[in-house]
């Protein structure tokens, strides 16, 4: 285990709060507000920052040269299209994943010094909802939301049962406690996943895809739930979508990835403006642009 | 030929960096039962899984053997008039070989392979992943229950399996004419309590063996389903090559 002094905060020691890590540098992306390295960022108001990272596997390159910084409060949507890299991004915000270069930061600390045991008490922090929902299979839906509660805390079962019952109601599912996983729609897994994410109240939530697959008005009511913890509590949320729709109804802060890279990144306003072709085809949607130039380029 | 030996270098350096992977996930596994991190209602499950659920095929096994142990020790016996050997024989071949190994390949077969399924499942629906989000070692949740109970459980059935392979062994004896009264005598006489102390030994190697083979075969699958029947095959064969490789050790080692 390595020792606390060991340990790095944001920025390092020595440099003050508002000072600009040096490595912290652009890249490729096309920033439309102040980068991380412009606005100095330290752990203390960005719970999330990501330093120039790579990440590939074998050979091929996943994420090319990210930096970007998640403010406390803030929604932050990451759009592109599949196999883009969002979900990478969020794996390795969560540490499901290892950058192969540049640093993560979670909460002022840097994931690379940190041991296993001290991650998971900075991943308890977080909540993170899946696209396929990773449901215990073999546990009812009231265990799989109570698991974090029974792992992490010394509640009693009657308050873990009223908590259960909280988050359940949450997200539309009241009394389905007692329903197998395999009992459920998609959508209704999914919901069970947000719950479960949500049952140790975290300060910072991640969603990979959290409407698709679900009907327009359950959609609508995730949505509202990520705004809502955002307004009551404070939660800081990163959204993986490819719906630009979700990007203008909540973010703070849209990033757009294409092929592993940051196009660009900025409000839903400035990005939506962008004079970026591929940008402009993401965000509204369009059949026609650079993007579709590229595959009848290929064919 | 230059083929031939870079594909032995690979195989040599894939399968020390395996045997080093399942050090560590031994030394992390130790870690969390030094700490008592261990999630009893899952323990408990995985003694009645890995246990009880393996002990009717284990008694078969372990009584045929003894039966054909006895029905040829005896056919050789009879022609050099050492029948009294019989008992000392049946019994001691079962404590030190036959029941802890029979045994450690059958629980490998049935309980290691359903292990390496259900963890290779949780691993690709990412429900492994979940684990670690939510903040839960998969080593704490998932490895430690079932190396756990394998420890507790190996051992326990491989007495069970000697002394049916002894039962075995006697009901065959009495049917080629020797008495009952003989062969336990003669068991009496031979068998050391060194010698179950010596097998048990084995069986708890072999119960680690298991345990970490199939939990990491488990985890390391690649791919969907196709990966999970691959793994779950895998790691039977690894797992019975490893008890196969390290019975010849121990033996050396236990029994000088």
């Amino acid at each position: 285990m390595k020792s606390a002094s060991k340990r790095e905060s944001f920025p390092p020691a020595g440099q003050s709060p508002g000072a600009q890590p040096a490595s912290l540098s652009v890249g490729p992306a096309v920033r439309l507000t102040p980068s991380p390295e412009v606005a100095g960022v330290d752990g203390s108001t960005h719970p999330i920052i990501l330093e120039r990272v790579t990440y590939a596997i074998g050979r091929k390159t996943i994420l090319k040269d990210i930096s970007l910084a998640v403010g406390k409060g803030e929604i932050y949507v990451v759009m592109g299209l599949s196999g883009s890299g969002k979900t990478t991004l969020l794996r390795l915000m969560i540490g499901l994943a290892k950058p192969s270069r540049g640093r993560v930061w979670l909460f002022g600390n840097d994931t690379s010094a940190l041991s296993e045991e001290e991650l998971n008490r900075l991943r308890r922090r977080m909540g993170m909802v899946f696209q396929y929902s990773a449901l215990f299979d073999s546990i009812t839906v009231g265990r799989n939301v109570a698991f974090p509660l029974r792992e992490h805390t010394h509640l009693s079962r009657a308050e873990i049962e009223r908590v259960v019952a909280q988050k359940l109601s949450q997200v539309g599912l009241p009394g389905t406690e007692n329903l197998l996983p395999t009992q459920l729609s998609g959508g209704m897994k999914k919901r069970v996943g947000v719950a479960r994410a949500l049952a140790l109240d975290p300060e910072v939530m991640l969603y990979d895809e959290p409407t698709s697959g679900l009907d327009t008005l359950y959609g609508a009511r995730i949505n509202r739930l990520i705004l809502e913890l955002r307004q009551r509590l404070g939660v800081t949320s990163v959204v993986v979508t490819h719906d630009p729709e979700v990007a203008r109804l909540m973010a703070d802060c849209v990033g757009v990835i294409h092929e592993g890279t940051m196009l660009a990144e900025g409000t839903p306003q400035q990005v939506c403006s962008s004079e970026d072709g591929l940008v402009q085809q993401l965000m509204h949607c369009r059949p026609e642009g650079p993007l579709a130039l590229d595959l009848l380029i290929e064919k | 030929m230059k083929g031939a030996v870079l594909g032995f270098g690979a195989l040599v350096r894939d399968a020390v960096g395996y045997l080093g992977h399942l050090l560590m996930l031994l030394a992390r596994t130790i870690s969390y039962l030094g700490r008592a991190q261990v999630n009893r209602a899952d323990s408990m499950t995985q003694l009645a899984l890995s246990g009880v659920n393996s002990l009717p095929i284990v008694l078969i096994t372990a009584v045929a053997s003894g039966m054909v142990l006895s029905y040829h020790s005896i056919r050789s016996a009879l022609a050099v008039g050492a029948e009294s050997l019989i008992g000392g024989l049946v019994v001691v071949a079962a404590a030190r070989e036959l029941a802890p190994v029979l045994t450690a390949v059958v629980v490998a077969a049935k309980y290691g392979s359903a292990v390496t399924a259900e963890v290779a499942t949780m691993t690709v629906t990412e429900q492994v992943d979940a684990l670690v989000a939510l903040g839960v070692s998969p080593i704490k949740y998932l490895v430690v229950p079932r190396f756990l109970a394998l420890t507790v459980m190996l051992p326990t059935i491989t007495l069970y399996a000697i002394g049916t392979a002894m039962l075995g062994g006697m009901a065959v004896s009495n049917w080629m004419g020797i008495r009952n009264i003989e062969y336990i005598r003669s068991a009496a006489d031979f068998l050391k309590f060194s010698d179950i102390t010596g097998g048990l030994l084995k069986s708890l190697c072999f119960a680690w063996i298991i345990a970490l083979v199939s939990c990491s075969q488990g985890l390391l699958v690649k791919g969907g389903a196709a990966g999970v029947g691959r793994s779950t095959t895998l790691s039977v064969v690894i797992a019975i090559t490893l008890i196969y490789v390290s019975d010849f050790i121990l033996t050396v080692i236990i029994f000088r």
